[in-house]
C-alpha cells in the first residue's frame, strides 16, 4: 500500500525499458508485454479505487521523500533548492488517475494493429503513460513540470511517425503550442517558488499564499500564467486548432489518450494550481472563464456540425464538451465544480469510445468521410448499436453518464451565470444535431453499395469498448459512486475560494 | 405496492435487455418475453390500480424515496410515488401498451429486426413507466428524454428507407428543443427552491418560496415549453406527422396514446404551480393548435397523416382544458383519447396491413371486407366527434369545451380559446368522417388492392375490439375518475390561497355568480397570489375541496354546457352532413382542390411551417456552422501558421544576416587578415639580406619624408 502511486507510475516505464530489451522482431511478443505492464496500473488503480477513504478532502496515499536538496548561494540571498519527491491524490485527482489506467490498458488493446517499428511505439507509449499518471499524483510543482514534460516528448513522437499523411505539421503544432504553455507555466512555478521562501509543495502554496501579500499581488499576473499553459492544453478557444490537427492525423490510441486523458490535464492543472493558490485572481476571472467555456460549447458544436471528416467532428465534440467542464469551473459552486470534474471523467470515457469507434471503420475502410457512408447498420448492426449508445453518451442523454456531468454543470451555474447558462443549453441542442445528423448519415438510409462487404466489429475490438460501456452505462444510472469520490475535495475548495 | 411498482417498471425493462443480446436466438424472434413482460405489468398495474381505488380517496399517496445522490455538495433523491392520476396512468400506458403488443405480432410478421422491435417496444413501456412513477422533476425529465429516444428508434425502424431516417432525427430535434425549455424550467425550479420532488415543490410554491410570481409563470411556461415539443403543439408540432414513418402500431402507442400525451400528464402534474398567466399561454397554444392541426388533417390523403393531425389537434384540447382550468376535461381526455386514437390507429393499421397502402385514394368500400375493423374504426370516430353518452369522447370534449366556453364568456378577451377548439369540433368530425367514407364506403377505387384486401387476424382484431369496448364504456368510469383524480395536494394549497386556484374557481363558479367570477377572474389576472384579505371567502370556499366533483355537481354549472351539448350536436351534424355531401357522393377531391385552390395549397403544404422552418432555422444554422469552420480554418489557423510562418521568415532572415552579414563580417575580418597574412608572407622570407634591402628602402622613404 505503501507506494501504490510510485508502482502505478514507474511500473510502464520499467516495462517500456524491458521492451526496448527485447529482440527485435517478436512483435506479438512485444504486444503482450505492453498489455501486460499497463495492467499493472489497472489492478493498482482498483485498490486505489477501494481503498480511497469517500467523503473527506485529504490528501491519500501520501509519498513524501525528499529529491533534491542544496542551497544555492544568489549573492545577496540565499535560496536552498529543495525538490521533494511528493505524491498523492485527493478527491481531484483519484477519478483521473483511474481513468489514464483504464485507457491505457485499452489503448493497448486498440493498437493492435500497430505494425510499424512495434517496440518503440509501445515503448513510447508506456513512458507516455509513465508521464500522465505521474502528472496528476505529483504534488511538489517541479516534480509535476518533470512528468509534464515526459508526457509531451512521447507525444510528439507517436504523432509524428505513427500519424496521417499531415503527422509532421500536426505533431510540431502539437509541441510548440505545449511548449509555450509549459514554458509560461514554469515561469510562473519559479515565481510562486520564490514567493513560498524555497518550497515547491503545491499543498503549502495553496495553504499559504493566499495569505501572502506579494502573491496576492502578482495573483493575477500568476493566474494567468499558470491559465496560459493551462487553456492550451484544455484546449480553450481560440488556442484549440492544434486539437482537430493532432487528433485527425494521430493513431486512434493517440488519439484516445489525447481526448481521454491530455484535454483533462488543462482543467486538472487550473483547479490544482489556479484555483487554491490563487483564490482572488480566480474569482476576478471566473466571469470571463465562464464565457470562454460558453464560446467552447457553442463554436465547438458548430465547427463540429460542419466537419466531414469523422474524427475531426469528434475532435471538435471535443473541444464543445471541455466547454461544459469550464463553465462549471468558473461557477464555482460545489454543485457545478463536482459536475465539471465528473464531465471530465464521463467525457474522457465517452470520447474514447469515439475515437475508439472511429478507429474501427477507418481500420476497414481508410477514410472518414462521413458523406461517403451510408445505411452502415443494416452492413453492421451491432458496430451500429455500439456507436449509437456512445453518441447518446455524447449528446448527454439521461441513463447515461454523460448526461450528469451536464446536468450538475448547469444547474450549479445557473445562480452564477444565468445568461451564460441559457446559452450553454443550446449546445445539447446543436450537440444532438451534429451527432444525430452524423447517425443518419453514416448508419441510416439505404445501404452504399460500396460496403457491401464490410464486417463487422471484431472480438478485439468489443473487448477495448466494453468496459467503457459498462462505465459509461452504470455511471448514468448512478452516479454516486464517482460524485462521492469527488465531492469532498471540490466542496473544500470552492469553499476556499468563495 | 413497491413489490408491484417495481414489477411494472422493471420487468419491460428486463425484457428489453433480453431482447437485446439473445432476441436473435429466442424462437420467434423473443416476442414472448416483451408481450409476457407487459403481461406481468399490466397484473402489476391492474393490481395498484385496485388497491388505490378501492380506497375511494382522492387524496390517495403512496411514495418511496430512495438516496440517489448524496453527496456533501447537494443531494438529489429520486423516488416513486402514486397517486389516483398515477393509476390511471399507469393502466392507460400499460394497457394500450399491451393490445399494440398483441397487435404487432401480427402486423409485425416478418419484418427484419422483430425481436429488436419488440425490444424497442419494451424500453418504450419502461420509459413511459418511469416518467409516470417518478415522484420528482428530474425523474421524470429522465423518463422524458428516454421516451424521446424509443420514439427515435421506433421511428426509425424502417431506417434503410430514407424518409424514416430523417423523421427519426427530426423528431429527437424537434424534442430535444421543447427539452431545452423543460431543463431551464426545471433548474429554475431547483435554483429557486433547491428541491425537485414534486411534493415539496407544490409545497414550497404554496408556501410562497418563489422570489415572485413572475418567476413562476417563467418556470411554469419554461417547462411548459417541453411539453409542447413532446405533444406536438404548436410550433413544435412538425415532428409527429413525420413520425408516421415507423411501424403504425407504434405511431398508435407511442405517437397517439400515451408518450405525446406525457406532455398534458406534465401539464397536470405541474398544475397546482402554474399561475394564471402560465395557464393562459398554455390554453392558448393548445386552442390554436387544435384548429391548425385539424384544417391540416381536412387535405391529407395519408390515412395516418389525417390521424397523426387529428393527434396534434385533440392533445390541443387537452391543454385548452388545463389552460382554462379544466383539471378533469383535460387529464380526462388524455385517457378518453388513448383508448379511441389507438384504436383508429391499430385500425388504420389493420387496413394498411390488408392493403398495403397509406393513400386513402387507393382504397374504398373496405367496410364489406374488414367488417371488424369498420365497426371498431366507426365507434372510435364516434367517440372523437365527441358522439353523446355512448361514447367516452363526450364526457371528455364536452367538459373541456364547457369549461372553455364559461372561461371565454367571462373573460371575452380571451373569446378565442372557446371558438378556436370550437370550430375545430366540426373540423374534427367533418375531416373524420371524410376519411371513413373514402376508406370504407363506396365503390373500391383499386380493384386489386381491395380483391387483395382480407381481415387479419385474431392478434390484430381482438385489440380493436377491446378498445372499441373501453371506448364505449365511457360512461361507467367518467365519474369514479372525476371523483377520484384531483389535483394533487390541493387542499394544503388552498390554504395558501395560490393564484391558480382563485382563477380555475373562478371559471367554475362563474357560471352562477357572475360578478363574483368576473371579480375572483380579474383578481387572478392581477396579483391575486398575495391579496389575501379581499379573497377571504374564495379562500374559505377553497377548503372545502374546491375541485371536488360534489362542488361542481352542486353548482351545475350547466347553462354553459348546456349550450356547448347543444353545440357540440351541431357541430357533430354539421361536420357529417357537409363530408358526406362532398364525400360520398364521390365528387373527386380534385374540383375541390380547384375550388378553394389558395387556401387548399396552403393547407395541403401544412401552412409551410417546415419550409420556413428550412428556411428560418435550418440553413442559417449551416451556414453559420459553415462560416465558423471556415473562421477556424482560415483565421485562427491562419494566425498560427502565419505566425508559424512569420517566425520561419524571421529565422531565415536572421539565418541569412547571420551567414552574409555577422558572418560576413567575420569572414570579412578573416579574409582581410588573410590578404594581409599572403602578403606579408612573401615579404617574411626569412632572409636577411632581404630584411636588410626593406630597411633600407624604409629608411629612403622616411628620410624622403622627413626632407620634403
Amino acid at each position: 500500500m505503501g507506494n501504490t502511486l510510485t508502482l502505478m507510475t514507474f511500473v510502464p516505464l520499467i516495462g517500456a525499458l524491458v521492451i526496448l530489451l527485447l529482440p527485435r522482431g517478436r512483435d506479438e511478443l512485444v504486444r503482450w508485454v505492453a498489455l501486460a505492464v499497463t495492467a499493472v496500473p489497472l489492478v493498482l488503480a482498483f485498490q486505489v479505487w477501494s481503498g480511497f477513504e469517500r467523503g473527506t478532502s485529504e490528501i491519500q496515499f501520501v509519498e513524501r521523500a525528499s529529491w533534491i536538496s542544496l542551497t544555492a548561494d544568489l549573492g545577496a540571498q540565499e535560496i536552498p533548492l529543495n525538490i521533494e519527491y511528493y505524491m498523492g491524490i485527493d478527491g481531484l485527482s483519484v477519478s483521473m488517475v483511474l481513468l489514464t489506467a483504464l485507457l491505457s490498458v485499452l489503448c493497448v488493446i486498440a493498437s493492435w494493429g500497430i505494425t510499424k517499428w512495434v517496440r518503440a511505439y509501445f515503448a513510447l507509449f508506456l513512458l507516455l503513460e509513465t508521464g500522465m499518471i505521474g502528472v496528476f499524483c505529483a504534488l511538489d510543482f517541479f516534480l509535476f513540470y518533470v512528468f509534464w514534460e515526459v508526457m509531451l516528448l512521447p507525444m510528439y513522437f507517436l504523432i509524428g511517425i505513427w500519424g496521417g499523411p499531415r503527422k509532421e505539421y500536426a505533431a510540431i503544432k502539437f509541441f510548440l503550442y505545449t511548449l509555450v504553455g509549459s514554458v509560461v507555466m514554469l515561469l510562473a512555478g519559479l515565481a510562486m517558488y520564490y514567493l513560498m521562501g524555497g518550497s515547491f509543495d503545491i499543498i503549502e502554496m495553496a495553504r499559504i499564499l493566499p495569505n501572502n501579500p506579494d502573491a496576492v499581488a502578482l495573483g493575477k499576473v500568476l493566474y494567468l500564467a499558470l491559465f496560459l499553459g493551462f487553456a492550451i492544453k484544455i484546449p480553450l478557444f481560440p488556442f484549440h486548432t492544434w486539437l482537430p490537427d493532432a487528433h485527425v492525423e494521430a493513431p486512434t490510441a493517440v488519439s484516445v489518450i489525447l481526448a481521454g486523458v491530455l484535454l483533462k490535464m488543462g482543467t486538472y492543472g487550473i483547479l490544482r494550481f489556479c484555483y487554491p493558490i490563487f483564490p482572488e485572481a480566480t474569482q476576478w476571472f471566473a466571469p470571463t472563464l465562464a464565457v470562454l467555456g460558453v464560446v467552447n460549447i457553442i463554436y465547438g458544436a458548430m465547427c463540429a456540425m460542419a466537419q466531414t471528416d469523422f474524427k475531426k467532428l469528434v475532435a471538435y465534440s471535443s473541444i464543445s464538451h471541455m466547454g461544459f467542464v469550464c463553465l462549471g469551473m468558473a461557477a464555482l459552486t460545489p454543485q457545478a465544480v463536482s459536475g465539471a470534474v465528473m464531465q471530465m471523467f464521463n467525457h474522457g470515457t465517452i470520447t474514447a469510445m469515439l475515437f475508439l469507434l472511429v478507429g474501427v471503420i477507418y481500420d476497414r475502410v481508410h477514410h472518414r468521410d462521413i458523406e461517403r457512408f451510408g445505411g452502415l447498420r443494416l452492413q453492421t448492426p451491432i458496430y451500429a448499436g455500439i456507436v449509437m449508445v456512445a453518441f447518446f453518451a455524447a449528446l448527454g442523454l439521461p441513463g447515461l453518464s454523460g448526461f450528469w456531468g451536464e446536468a450538475f454543470v448547469f444547474m450549479g451555474s445557473l445562480p452564477s451565470f444565468p445568461k451564460a447558462t441559457m446559452l450553454a443549453l443550446l449546445g445539447i441542442v446543436l450537440g444532438a444535431g451534429y451527432i444525430l445528423w452524423t447517425y443518419e448519415r453514416v448508419f441510416l438510409g439505404p445501404l452504399n453499395e460500396a460496403y457491401s462487404d464490410l464486417k463487422d466489429i471484431s472480438p478485439r475490438e468489443i473487448v477495448s469498448l466494453a468496459p467503457l460501456m459498462v462505465i459509461v452505462v452504470y455511471l448514468g444510472v448512478y452516479p454516486q459512486p464517482l460524485l462521492e469520490l469527488l465531492d469532498a475535495t471540490l466542496v473544500d475548495l470552492v469553499r476556499g475560494i468563495v | 405496492m413497491l413489490t408491484a411498482a417495481l414489477i411494472c417498471l422493471l420487468v419491460p425493462l428486463a425484457a428489453f435487455v433480453v431482447q437485446l443480446f439473445l432476441g436473435t436466438r429466442l424462437p420467434r424472434g423473443g416476442d414472448f418475453v416483451s408481450v409476457g413482460a407487459i403481461g406481468a405489468s399490466l397484473l402489476a398495474a391492474c393490481w395498484i390500480f385496485w388497491q388505490v381505488m378501492a380506497g375511494g380517496e382522492p387524496g390517495y399517496q403512496w411514495s418511496m424515496v430512495f438516496r440517489w445522490v448524496e453527496v456533501e455538495g447537494f443531494t438529489i433523491p429520486m423516488g416513486l410515488a402514486i397517486d389516483t392520476l398515477t393509476a390511471w396512468m399507469l393502466l392507460v400506458v400499460v394497457g394500450v401498451s399491451f393490445l399494440v403488443h398483441v397487435f404487432s405480432i401480427g402486423y409485425m410478421h416478418g419484418e427484419d429486426r422483430y425481436h429488436l422491435y419488440f425490444g424497442y417496444l419494451s424500453l418504450f413501456s419502461f420509459s413511459m413507466l418511469w416518467l409516470v412513477l417518478s415522484d420528482n422533476l428530474l425523474g421524470i425529465f429522465v423518463g422524458w428524454e428516454l421516451v424521446g429516444v424509443s420514439s427515435y428508434l421506433l421511428i426509425g425502424f424502417f431506417f434503410p428507407k430514407r424518409s424514416a431516417a430523417l423523421a427519426c432525427k427530426k423528431a429527437f430535434l424537434t424534442n430535444r428543443v421543447g427539452d431545452l425549455g423543460m431543463w431551464l424550467g426545471i433548474m429554475l425550479v431547483w435554483k429557486e427552491l433547491g428541491v425537485l420532488r414534486l411534493e415539496q415543490v407544490y409545497h414550497h410554491v404554496g408556501a410562497g418560496a418563489f422570489s415572485s410570481e413572475a418567476t413562476l409563470t417563467i418556470a411554469g411556461v419554461l417547462l411548459f415549453v417541453g411539453a409542447v415539443g413532446k405533444s406536438a403543439q404548436l410550433p413544435l408540432h412538425v415532428w409527429l406527422p413525420d413520425a408516421m414513418e415507423g411501424p403504425t402500431p407504434v405511431s398508435a402507442l407511442i405517437h397517439a396514446a400515451t408518450m405525446v400525451a406525457a406532455g398534458v400528464y406534465l401539464v397536470g402534474r405541474l398544475f397546482p404551480i402554474l399561475t394564471p398567466d402560465a395557464l393562459l399561454v398554455i390554453a392558448y397554444v393548445g386552442a390554436l393548435t387544435a384548429f391548425f392541426a385539424a384544417t391540416i388533417a381536412i387535405v391529407q390523403d395519408d390515412i395516418k397523416r389525417v390521424l397523426a393531425y387529428s393527434t396534434v389537434s385533440q392533445l390541443g384540447y387537452m391543454m385548452v382544458g388545463l389552460g382554462v382550468g379544466s383539471y378533469f376535461g383535460g387529464l380526462f381526455h388524455l385517457t378518453t383519447h388513448a383508448a379511441f386514437k389507438a384504436c383508429l390507429f391499430l385500425g388504420s393499421g389493420s387496413v394498411i396491413h390488408a392493403v398495403h397502402t397509406q393513400n386513402i385514394w387507393e382504397m374504398g368500400g373496405l367496410r364489406k371486407k374488414m367488417p371488424i375493423t369498420f365497426a371498431t374504426w366507426v365507434i372510435s370516430t364516434a367517440a372523437i366527434s365527441g358522439f353523446p353518452v355512448l361514447t367516452n369522447g363526450f364526457f371528455s370534449k364536452e367538459r373541456i369545451l364547457g369549461d372553455a366556453m364559461g372561461f371565454g364568456l367571462h373573460l371575452p378577451q380571451h373569446f378565442l380559446i372557446f371558438a378556436l377548439p370550437m370550430v375545430a369540433a366540426v373540423i374534427t368530425v367533418f375531416y373524420m368522417t371524410r376519411v371513413t367514407i373514402v376508406t370504407f364506403f363506396g365503390e373500391p377505387r383499386d380493384r386489386e388492392k381491395y380483391e387483395h384486401a382480407h381481415e387479419g387476424g385474431f392478434e390484430i382484431t381482438a385489440p380493436l375490439m377491446v378498445l372499441s369496448a373501453i371506448t364505449l364504456l365511457g360512461f361507467a368510469y367518467a365519474g369514479p375518475f372525476e371523483r377520484m383524480v384531483t389535483p394533487p395536494s390541493s387542499t394544503d394549497y388552498a390554504a395558501e390561497q395560490f393564484a391558480a386556484f382563485h382563477y380555475g374557481e373562478s371559471l367554475r363558479t362563474g357560471a352562477l355568480d357572475e360578478s363574483h367570477g368576473a371579480h375572483a377572474a380579474e383578481a387572478g389576472r392581477g396579483e391575486a397570489a398575495h391579496e389575501e384579505p379581499a379573497h377571504a371567502e374564495t379562500g374559505a370556499e377553497h377548503h372545502e375541496a374546491p375541485w371536488g366533483p360534489h362542488r361542481v355537481d352542486a353548482h351545475s354549472l350547466h347553462t354553459g354546457h348546456r349550450a356547448v351539448l347543444y353545440l357540440s350536436l351541431l357541430a357533430l351534424i354539421l361536420g357529417v352532413a357537409l363530408a358526406t355531401l362532398i364525400y360520398h357522393r364521390k365528387r373527386s377531391q380534385e374540383a375541390l382542390a380547384r375550388r378553394f385552390s389558395g387556401t387548399w395549397r396552403v393547407l395541403y403544404n401544412k401552412y409551410f411551417v417546415d419550409e420556413a422552418y428550412q428556411a428560418g432555422v435550418v440553413n442559417p444554422l449551416l451556414w453559420l456552422n459553415r462560416l465558423s469552420a471556415a473562421f477556424d480554418r482560415v483565421v485562427i489557423d491562419g494566425a498560427v501558421n502565419g505566425s508559424a510562418t512569420l517566425t520561419r521568415a524571421l529565422s531565415s532572415g536572421s539565418g541569412w544576416s547571420d551567414l552574409r552579414i555577422i558572418d560576413g563580417i567575420v569572414n570579412g575580418i578573416a579574409s582581410v587578415t588573410q590578404v594581409f597574412g599572403a602578403a606579408f608572407r612573401r615579404v617574411e622570407t626569412g632572409r636577411i639580406q632581404h630584411y636588410f634591402a626593406f630597411f633600407l628602402a624604409g629608411t629612403l622613404v622616411l628620410m624622403l619624408i622627413r626632407v620634403y
